[in-house]
């Protein structure tokens, strides 16, 4: 019953005008983020954070997930058309999508995109709707142990799923962790600040973002002329989008169980979307009659795809806000924008903040019915004919980027901590390294250092057969021990991820 | 093949950017809190010992890729791999002036004002980064820089300082 009340306030909240308006608005930024091919929804809303500034919470998280939501939709329309993924999660959708264009049947798989990451949004956010409660019960029973393994793994599970050297990937996260760890400690002491006022309250978090999404990007960008230089061969046909909107319902159980699995590795921390596409794409191939035409075009590869890497988003929202423990590169951007608003994500939010947590869920799954009505004007009109000049862009996102590094504090000192995170962030992708899990490391930092603290203070000299005799954290430090393990061990060997990505 | 050799310092210097920011970083992270009681130092600790085993992995994987002798195709031509940075003097310049630029521009902001720095920087970089149309140069960098501070300083109350626009008014 309390469940019940909680969503028809969450309800009212999601149907206000200031909300809806607001939910219009990130899903229009999202859409046309996504359906430009270089910008990443972790940029888009690293960008669009400082907006919030003056926004309540609820309001600004409800922009910011929209945008995050929506530029998966506005992605899979580039991946399809261009053979360019709008976003790295949509790059699975390229395999079956470009053929579809090259057969002129564009707007089937446009349709088909459309329509499969309503279906699967939308069942991820009904599940987050319904178990978010139980998850933050169970999580309420967690003790330091399991807390500072749950943000330890967030980092090290970046190392066995990423894409790229483990070795780079751990050096990331442990040099984000350490840069995460300056400031003031619980015992009170001033740790690496070099008594550096702005330094106290520990590296701000926003100019991180900003600078390791934003401005590392934009500086990727200059000396291009375009985003990108390519060719559109779009199928403008209206009449076929709206007919392909069947084609989930046609296979409906590949929907159903990629829904799932993008749902369940979004639950993973750090795992994200861009795996969830290409587990659940992997398994369609496998369980089909006819797995040798994926890759010509069969939109069972579409519909699995985009059902999944939409419905990541419910399973790693949940991790955030029930947890505390980013699911995804951008849900740490989105903790970062309730560290912002002065919120602690945790069990103890789901509970004090019911109001917030359900009206947001309420508000992703009445956005979805936007996002149906946008992305068709989007796979419709555009085309992915976003070829925005580079020049352009530069100017305007770094201008963003300077004043939202500065809003947070009215302190240049910010400023200057964007352009160091922004170009070490460039010359980390240059070479291979994570900027993602750079920041994870930064955001992750305080909460496994502040229970590890508690766990000396609880335990004494036995503190770390905490580890060991408590049942959960056995099993999440097996996790993260034989996943970092096997990662390493099998190195040489490319994943079926990474032969799938090339 | 001295050209080779030097694609091969370049890059190998390349390489050796992260790993070194990454240990003078810690170096430095340690030289302030050494002092630092036992609670405080146990987690920086740990990560710093992870992070010494990685970086001391990355640096024998570089090793290891250095002593693999260059191949050469029919013509004769060195061959370099494919990640291998390859940017005309221009393009880097482009690439420093994103973040260089504000950098130094940060020293002005208190003294010319938010504004007047901003559509500085605008044009600045809108110049560099090849963009000739006079128009353009005139419009875009007074319209991106006004509207970014109207929105920051009006909308969201952020204190923005005058600088040289406080003078007239």
């Amino acid at each position: 019953m309390d469940l019940l009340n909680e969503m028809q306030v969450g309800l009212a909240q999601a149907l206000e005008f200031q909300a809806i308006f607001l939910m219009l608005a990130g899903t229009v930024l999202g859409m046309i983020v996504g359906a430009t091919p270089g910008l990443s929804s972790g940029m888009a809303v690293a960008v669009l954070l400082p907006v919030t500034f003056g926004m309540t919470p609820l309001n600004g998280l409800i922009f910011l997930t929209s945008v995050y939501v929506s530029v998966t939709y506005g992605g899979s329309v580039t991946a399809i058309l261009l053979n360019t993924p709008g976003a790295p999660e949509n790059a699975a959708t390229c395999l079956d999508g470009y053929p579809l264009t090259q057969q002129g049947r564009s707007a089937e798989a446009i349709g088909t995109a459309i329509s499969s990451s309503v279906i699967g949004g939308t069942l991820s956010y009904i599940v987050m709707l319904v178990g978010i409660g139980a998850v933050a019960a169970v999580a309420l029973d967690f003790g330091p142990s399991e807390i500072f393994l749950i943000a330890i793994a967030g980092v090290a599970i970046l190392g066995a799923v990423g894409n790229g050297s483990p070795l780079k990937i751990l050096a990331s996260g442990a040099f984000g962790l350490l840069i995460g760890t300056i400031g003031i400690v619980p015992t009170g002491e001033w740790r690496a600040t070099f008594n550096e006022p702005f330094l106290a309250e520990g590296v701000q978090v926003v100019p991180v973002l900003i600078g390791a999404f934003v401005v590392s990007e934009l500086m990727e960008m200059a000396g291009r002329d375009y985003v990108v230089d390519a060719q559109v061969k779009g199928q403008q046909n209206l009449g076929n989008i709206l007919h392909a909107f069947a084609n989930p319902f046609r296979h409906l159980w590949t929907v159903l169980r990629s829904s799932g699995v993008g749902m369940v590795i979004g639950l993973i921390p750090a795992a994200g979307a861009t795996l969830a596409a290409f587990a659940s794409y992997s398994l369609t191939r496998r369980l089909s009659k006819d797995p040798d035409s994926f890759g010509k075009g069969n939109i069972s590869g579409i519909v699995a795809a985009e059902s999944a890497n939409n419905a990541c988003s419910g399973g790693a929202l949940m991790t955030t806000l029930a947890l505390g423990v980013p699911g995804s590169t951008t849900t740490a951007v989105l903790l970062g924008a309730l560290t912002m608003h002065g919120l602690q994500a945790g069990p103890q939010l789901v509970y004090q903040q019911m109001p917030l947590v359900y009206g947001l869920i309420m508000a992703a799954i009445v956005s979805q019915i936007f996002m149906v009505a946008i992305a068709i004007g989007v796979g419709y009109g555009l085309s992915g004919a976003l070829s925005v000049p580079t020049r352009i862009l530069i100017p305007l996102l770094m201008l963003f980027s300077f004043l939202g590094a500065f809003a947070l504090r009215n302190a240049v000192f910010d400023v200057d901590l964007m352009l160091l995170a922004g170009a070490f962030g460039y010359v980390m992708k240059r070479y291979g390294y994570s900027p993602s899990a750079l920041v994870m490391g930064v955001i992750l930092a305080s909460i496994a250092d502040n229970e590890l603290i508690r766990m000396f203070q609880l335990f004494g000299n036995d503190w770390y057969q905490e580890f060991f005799t408590r049942p959960l954290s056995l099993c999440l430090l097996i996790v993260v021990v034989g996943g970092m393990t096997h990662r390493l061990w099998w190195r040489g060997r490319p994943s079926e991820f990474e032969i799938a990505d090339e | 093949m001295p050209t080779g050799q030097r694609m091969d310092f370049g890059k190998l210097a390349g390489e050796m950017i992260v790993p070194a920011v990454m240990l003078i970083s810690t170096a430095l992270y340690w030289s302030d809190a050494a002092h630092l009681s036992f609670f405080a130092k146990a987690f920086p600790l740990a990560l710093t010992v992870v992070l010494v085993l990685c970086v001391g992995g990355i640096l024998i994987q570089i090793c290891r890729s250095c002593r693999v002798p260059e191949t050469t195709d029919g013509a004769g031509e060195t061959r370099t791999a494919p990640d291998a940075p390859g940017w005309s003097l221009k393009t880097a310049l482009q690439k420093a002036m994103v973040v260089v630029l504000p950098a130094v521009l940060l020293f002005f902001w208190d003294g010319i004002g938010g504004l007047l720095t901003l559509w500085l920087y605008a044009t600045v970089i809108l110049a560099l980064l090849g963009e000739r149309r006079r128009l353009v140069l005139l419009l875009l960098p007074i319209g991106t820089a006004l509207g970014t501070y109207l929105l920051f300083h009006i909308v969201l109350y952020v204190r923005i300082p005058d600088g040289l626009l406080s003078i007239g008014f």
